[in-house]
């Protein structure tokens, strides 16, 4: 999750520009507070031919503006990586709506048409991607430090970011603009792939669902309690979207980075997740004997 | 003239009557400068500790990984009140305690030029503050972050009371911001002693005066947006919601409009201590007085230019954000002109260190850091990478703490003797300093690294494993031992007040005028007003503290019912008039009450009540505005050294003149951006054009125009009739004035009413906002005329007491330009945008 172990060719120029400017800070620094102490302490300050005319001009109006215009002049040009100009290569296509609390994922040019998912987004390593993010609801900000900046998710609005991983890895994200009672609980995970195993990520993400028997237990408490909001078949949005729950087992983490999806974490979440991510938007269970609970948690994990 | 006939000590027992507060219940009647001032001070500090307790919490949370100390509902409201209180109900009421409380005494005044506005103020400012504290006491208060971000702050996702706390207090509060800046700039401008030319104001004077203009525009943007969404929350109007033709995005621009040159509010003043304390320290006069106040002034203007870099995620055009990255740096220039220029004075004195001066070295180290981080983060690329994160959190608390805190700490330690007449103690007072020192720096250095490690800000919780656990633990420990210096820093104080020291008449051998008062300082400050010949009179004269008290400068000798000051010419400081202070009354407390009551009936949603404390407070403002003035002309009065000068009341730019001229810039900026949102909205939101256009008969807004023209004319007729001495005549002009103030009134509100209902799109909810405003100026505007009748009938007015009549036109010529102007912006802009 650090800036500061970068990967790809955004994040790398921004911890770059980061390494210069703080070498360069703590020089300005110790040349302040040095010429202060010499100032207050320095038995020959007043003789040492340092003039009023010579600080002011000279640091106020030469140094400081030299600095200034050097930085922005080198500095400015260390986000071009990110902005989605224009280019020889070729671009991956992401779309991204974030919701209180969790991202809604699309794949714009899946081969089934768009497919959705959450909370996950599968990209190809070692090609640029454009991510297109908007908000569902209020603002959030779409952040994936190692890869680059963010760029705000606003209702209403577009916004683009391009982002490149330069090998198959794992890259952790978080909403950075507060968002209410669960900011805190909104993360994400970027997940590069070398081409094949992109491919057989997102084959997951097809709907098999439809061959399930509709009578089987689980399959018809799914149906009643939670196919209000969620959708098993990642071609369909829904009309309140909440997570696309079609790839669910294959996930790293439930409810936005809340806990991992270990074995049994599943039943746990719809048992207590009020506990675990408290005021998030899906009701409480309570009403739900533990056996409906444990086949709904069966038939979302169930094989494939 | 210039010596006096009476001696001292009978000078001070009738100063003394007419300047001191009464006990009792009678203290809450009190409109002197020194008491109002300290109440802000104390107010403030009190404030801060409530702020400081919400931090230590806040830390406590964060100490640890999944901490269960506090849940998510109670932190929210936590670290939105420790911004909120922090900003609003410290920072800035201390700073303009500080100023209230030494401008006089640094100018040579015996108040301010409106008492009774700053006692007002103070009240706003407690009942305000008493509001968002009595929130956060039943577990009501916001919670959706200082900044209040729409659509997270509106009624869809806060369906609660909690956000309109923060915008009904914080305005509330805001109210005596504004009164503080208008204030501050009349005083600065035109209450000084003899002398004091422009270029002979100490630099402190010129850091405020900057800061209250700054107010005075800086507020109004946000007072705006609170109303608008305030109107949106209680009336649903949309202005921010995205579906019905608002935009979030308006109430960013609105809010940083403001919450940037806040930042310098609260730095320009805290760099006012800086320049009053190094040349006092360095024994040397200070270097480069014209190239600080060129920088103060620089600041000032710049400040405006910056918002935008709080906004580098949100989407804006490329070359926008280089253009802003470029002047967020271009602040950096004048404050690194007034660091050389201080650096210099130090080389050129001979300095010498005492508690204060270890404090400057607190805020030279810290803000040094803060200035360059903040270059940092106006670098776009890296802005993206940090933006929102504790990164941000530490740049802010570096600049804030070090730029305010350090050296207001300084400035309370150096001053301490003129209040409370005894030294500051070198001991404690160093302990607490390096406590304070070493444990920001550990809490705050840590916050930069966490936040490049990823850890955004205002989160409740964080996991364990992602290599924050260790820098967020020091941070809370280092919070701690800020915390203990604190605490030794109120023990200090309250140890100075019991067994300090005395101090001598001048203990750090200043130059400046406050330090020829007696301590602690008289009621009315000066037995007699200095002539000033420079920028350190009392270096000039050592002895000025016993000749000012035997009488030896201006207004010596007390009229019955005195209470009197100078007024001079804005440049050169040469006496231009008498100025009558006000006495103790209720005026101030009453107002605020009744101000109090409207907000408060407002938050409740008891509009009917809201309507009755309006009014209530107006009549509490118009019986004031009444028991000014004089029913005969006056003759020129003696004001020592053979000098002659009229009382206010018989000159045409009275202090209340110039008051109202800010009040009118602050309005103004008001309109400015409600027309800069209702031209954002056109252009940038989403769901424009709205559905439909609304559709005038060129009747109604053109006899709108007549009127307000019919208005403008019938004040300047009014003033016209007056200096001829024709009263007839004056009469049917205001009468005239009075019928085209309604009739336009009703013109503009005419526009609305057939229109569709502003729930229904942004554009017809900025419609009827904006014809509201003009159709309230408007009505108030009556109400002002049909007062000035009233004053000319009771005999208040006369070709030589025009003050009314010229306060009028005043009005009028705003209100009739701010009218015309908001009929073309509703008549014009379809015609001109829509497709």
């Amino acid at each position: 999750m650090s800036a500061l172990d970068p990967a790809g060719p955004a994040a790398d120029a921004l911890a770059g520009v980061w390494w210069v400017m703080l070498g360069g800070s703590f020089l300005i620094l110790g040349a302040v507070v040095a010429l202060a102490l010499y100032a207050i302490y320095g038995r020959g300050a007043r003789r040492s031919g340092i003039t009023p005319r010579l600080l002011i001009v000279g640091g106020g109006l030469v140094f400081t503006p030299a600095v200034l215009a050097a930085l922005l002049i080198w500095g400015i040009g260390a986000g071009h990586a990110l902005l989605p100009l224009p280019g020889e290569r070729e671009v991956y296509r992401i779309e991204v709506r974030a919701h209180q609390w969790w991202w809604e994922v699309t794949y714009p040019d899946a081969e089934d048409g768009p497919l959705h998912a959450a909370n996950e987004i599968h990209i190809p390593a070692g090609r640029p991607v454009d991510i297109t993010v908007r908000a569902e609801d209020v603002i959030h900000s779409f952040w994936v430090p190692r890869l680059g900046g963010k760029i705000d998710a606003l209702p209403g609005h577009t916004n683009v970011i391009r982002l490149e991983a330069p090998a198959a890895g794992v890259y952790r994200g978080q909403c950075a603009e507060f968002c209410g009672a669960q900011h805190s609980r909104m993360a994400l995970l970027i997940e590069a792939h070398e081409t094949e195993a992109l491919e057989e990520r997102l084959a997951l993400l097809s709907p098999t669902r439809e061959s399930d028997s509709a009578e089987a237990p689980g399959a018809a408490a799914f149906q009643e309690h939670c196919a209000v909001c969620h959708s098993l078949d990642p071609r369909t949005r829904g009309a309140t979207p909440a997570p696309n729950l079609a790839d669910l087992p294959h996930r790293a983490t439930l409810g936005a980075g809340t806990l991992p999806n270990a074995e049994g974490a599943l039943l746990r979440w719809l048992r207590d997740h009020q506990d675990l991510k408290p005021g998030n938007r899906m009701p409480r269970h309570d009403h739900l004997d533990p056996e409906t609970l444990e086949a709904i948690a069966n038939h979302l994990e169930g094989p494939r | 003239m210039s010596r006096s006939h009476i001696s001292p000590i009978e000078r001070h027992r009738r100063l003394d009557v007419d300047f001191r507060t009464p006990g009792g219940f009678g203290r809450l009647t009190s409109v002197n400068h020194s008491i109002v001032g300290l109440r802000f001070i104390y107010t403030g500090l009190f404030f801060f500790l409530v702020g400081g307790l919400l931090a230590m919490l806040i830390r406590a949370q964060l100490a640890t990984a999944e901490s269960a100390f506090l849940g998510h509902a109670a932190y929210n409201q936590i670290f939105t009140m420790h911004g909120t209180v922090m900003m609003f109900l410290f920072a800035i009421p201390v700073l303009e305690g500080l100023a209230l409380y030494l401008l006089p005494k640094m100018l040579g005044g015996r108040d301010l030029a409106f008492p009774a506005l700053s006692a007002f103020g103070y009240w706003c400012y407690f009942f305000g503050g008493m509001i968002l504290l009595a929130a956060l006491l039943l577990g009501l208060a916001p919670d959706s972050g200082w900044f209040m971000y729409t659509p997270l702050s509106g009624s869809t996702y806060t369906p609660g009371i909690n956000s309109d706390v923060w915008l009904i207090g914080v305005t509330f509060v805001e109210v005596s911001a504004l009164a503080a800046g208008v204030e501050i700039t009349v005083t600065v401008l035109r209450i000084r002693t003899a002398g004091m030319s422009l270029d002979r104001m100490p630099l402190f004077a010129w850091y405020i005066l900057v800061t209250a203009m700054m107010i005075v525009v800086g507020f109004p943007p946000l007072i705006l947006g609170s109303i608008l969404l305030e109107l949106e929350r209680a009336f649903d109007w949309p202005f921010f919601e995205v579906a019905r033709g608002g935009d979030s995005l308006l109430w960013q621009h609105l809010f940083w409009l403001f919450g940037h040159p806040e930042v310098y509010i609260i730095f320009l003043p805290a760099a006012g201590i800086v320049s009053t304390l190094i040349p006092v320290f360095a024994r040397h006069p200070m270097i480069g007085y014209g190239w600080i106040v060129a920088s103060i002034v620089a600041t000032g203007f710049i400040s405006f230019g910056l918002w935008v870099h709080h906004m580098f995620t949100v989407g804006i055009p490329h070359l926008a954000l280089v253009f802003f990255s470029a002047a967020s740096m271009l602040v950096a220039i004048p404050t690194g002109i007034q660091f050389f220029a201080w650096i210099a004075t130090l080389m050129a004195g001979r300095p010498y260190v005492r508690l204060p001066m270890l404090y400057l070295f607190g805020f030279l180290v810290v803000f040094v850091m803060g200035g360059l981080t903040g270059v940092m983060l106006a670098l776009v690329p890296f802005n993206w990478q940090v933006h929102d994160t504790h990164f941000v959190v530490a740049h802010m608390h570096y600049v804030l703490v070090g730029g305010m805190v350090f050296p207001l700490l300084a400035g309370l330690t150096y001053w301490l003797p003129v209040a409370s007449g005894r030294m500051p103690s070198e001991r404690l007072g160093v302990v607490a300093f390096w406590l304070i020192f070493i444990g920001f720096n550990l809490t705050f250095f840590m916050m930069h690294l966490t936040g490049l490690k990823g850890m955004p800000r205002r989160v409740y919780t964080y996991d364990s494993g992602l290599g924050w656990e260790t820098l967020n633990l020091l941070s809370s420990v280092g919070g701690f031992i800020m915390s203990i210096g604190v605490a030794l820093v109120l023990l200090d104080l309250f140890l100075h007040f019991r067994i300090g020291q005395r101090a001598p008449r001048n203990p750090w051998g200043a130059g400046t005028l406050e330090w020829t008062l007696p301590k602690p300082p008289p009621s009315y400050n000066f037995g007699s007003l200095p002539r000033v010949e420079s920028r350190e009179p009392l270096h000039d004269t050592p002895d000025l503290p016993r000749a000012l008290a035997a009488g030896e400068g201006l207004l010596a000798i007390p009229r019955p019912d005195g209470r009197e000051t100078l007024a001079v010419e804005v440049v050169s400081g040469r006496p231009a008039h008498i100025v009558k202070l006000p006495a103790p009354n209720w005026m101030p407390f009453l107002g605020a009450v009744f101000t109090g009551v409207f907000f408060l009936s407002f938050l409740l949603k008891l509009y009917p009540l809201a309507a009755v404390g309006a009014l209530l407070a107006l009549g509490v403002f118009l019986r004031w505005a009444w028991s000014h003035g004089r029913r005969q002309d006056p003759e020129p009065l003696r004001a020592g050294e053979g000098i002659k000068l009229l009382p206010q009341a018989a000159v045409p730019a009275a202090p209340g003149w110039w008051g109202l001229l800010f009040t009118l810039v602050a309005d103004g900026t008001v309109l400015a951006a409600l027309l800069f949102g209702y031209l954002f909205l056109w252009t940038v939101a989403p769901n424009w054009p709205p559905p439909a256009f609304i559709e005038l008969q060129p009747l109604i807004p053109l006899l709108g125009a007549l009127a307000l023209l019919v208005g403008l004319l019938a004040a300047r007729g009014a003033l016209a009739a007056n200096r001829r001495a024709a009263a007839g005549m004056r009469g049917i002009w205001l009468l005239v004035l009075l019928l085209a103030g309604l009739l336009a009134a009703g013109a503009l509100l005419a526009i609305p009413l057939g229109a569709p209902p502003p729930q229904t799109h942004a554009y017809f909810a900025v419609t009827a906002v904006l014809a509201g405003y003009g159709a309230f100026h408007c009505l108030l505007g009556v109400v002002m005329a049909g007062f000035v009748l009233l004053r000319c009938r009771a005999g208040f007015v006369s070709a030589l007491r025009q003050l009314d009549l010229r306060v009028l036109q005043l009005w009028w010529d705003y209100t009739s330009g701010a009218g015309l102007l908001i009929l073309a912006a509703i008549m014009l802009l379809p015609w001109v945008l829509a497709p």
